[in-house]
């Protein structure tokens, strides 16, 4: 199954967003909410429902991956990272080179318009 | 799962809501979905009270839609109708989309099924409100006509193509139609006929590739 493929794109904002928020390095559940909060200024907020049904999806894909196991000691909350694969950096550049590519585009377009 | 660590009114509402997860989900990810929540909950606590309030508005409405898409999801459900595999953003979609078509069916049937019974007294069933010729359908045009007939059915059906936990509600509807169908006068067998061969006909259209085909523009 090719996950790079364009069936794949676009992707929803939320996987892109996600995804995003993963590139610079792992991150856990909280962490990529503030990631995303800041990335889209304040624009985007996940609940938590929406957030862990979508990192489900993405660990299914294989586009991310879970790290650092939940502390075997009780008394630590358990805490679990996320960090891109390298697939998950195909798919995130293969979207933002699209985003890229329709953003020139449509600056063309509006530049040819105004003249 | 782990007991949640401040013991409030928020984190029992959150581990009892997340009871509509899945119970594999659950073992996943619902001690990490506590602790994110409690975290956003401290963090929104020392702010505005409207962005508090919002902010458990989002969580609650979004555990109830998430949860029951992932047990419509880990039932397999989207492979029994639109979508092919594939398509990451597809399944989620699909059973949201599933989830939005069950809350409305239930909530056309409480209108059906209820506003009679406030209109006419608790007291008075509907099959004697038609029976005695007391019950007026021009004010519930869709409780007693093709339409409402119609309605009724596609919601059966549709109830009834869904998970185990929902077979009890297309019971309770296979019953009323049936009642309605004794009670009705002659005439109104013909439109239920009508009623009943249209919605089959919708049925096997939507399950038919064309169908797919549609329901694929709106999905996406």
């Amino acid at each position: 199954m090719d996950v790079t493929g364009p069936n794949y794109l676009p992707l929803t904002e939320t996987t892109f967003f996600i995804l995003l928020s993963l590139a610079p390095g792992s991150k856990h559940g909280y962490g990529i909410i503030k990631e995303v909060e800041s990335l889209s200024d304040g624009r985007v907020t996940f609940s938590t429902g929406t957030l862990y049904g979508a990192l489900k999806r993405l660990l299914e894909c294989g586009w991310i991956v879970g790290v650092g196991n939940p502390e075997p000691d009780e008394s630590v909350r358990p805490r679990k990272d996320y960090r891109l694969t390298e697939t998950g950096w195909h798919v995130l550049s293969a979207e933002t080179d699209r985003l890229h590519k329709l953003a020139k585009l449509a600056q063309l377009w509006l530049e040819e318009g105004e003249a | 799962m782990k007991k949640p660590y401040p013991s409030s009114l928020g984190n029992w509402l959150y581990t009892a809501l997340l009871r509509l997860y899945p119970p594999a989900f659950r073992h996943d990810f619902g001690d990490e979905m506590l602790i994110v929540f409690q975290l956003r909950l401290a963090e929104l606590q020392r702010q505005s009270r409207m962005r508090l309030t919002l902010f458990l508005f989002r969580e609650t409405t979004g555990l109830v839609m998430n949860g029951l898409s992932e047990r419509l999801r880990e039932r397999h459900l989207q492979q029994i109708v639109l979508f092919s595999q594939g398509e990451l953003r597809q399944p989620a979609r699909f059973a949201r989309f599933h989830t939005l078509t069950l809350i409305v069916v239930v909530a056309a049937f409480v209108w059906l099924i209820f506003v009679p019974y406030y209109a006419y007294g608790l007291h008075l069933k509907p099959a004697s409100m038609v029976a005695g010729g007391n019950f007026d359908p021009k004010g519930f045009p869709v409780y007693n006509s093709t339409l409402g007939c119609y309605v009724r059915l596609l919601s059966m059906i549709v109830a009834l193509l869904t998970p185990l936990w929902i077979a009890g509600f297309g019971s309770l509807l296979g019953i009323t139609l049936v009642r309605y169908w004794v009670v009705i006068a002659e005439r109104q067998r013909t439109t239920s006929l009508v009623a009943l061969s249209l919605a089959s006909g919708l049925l096997v259209f939507l399950f038919s590739p064309a169908g797919r085909v549609i329901m694929s523009w709106f999905m996406d």
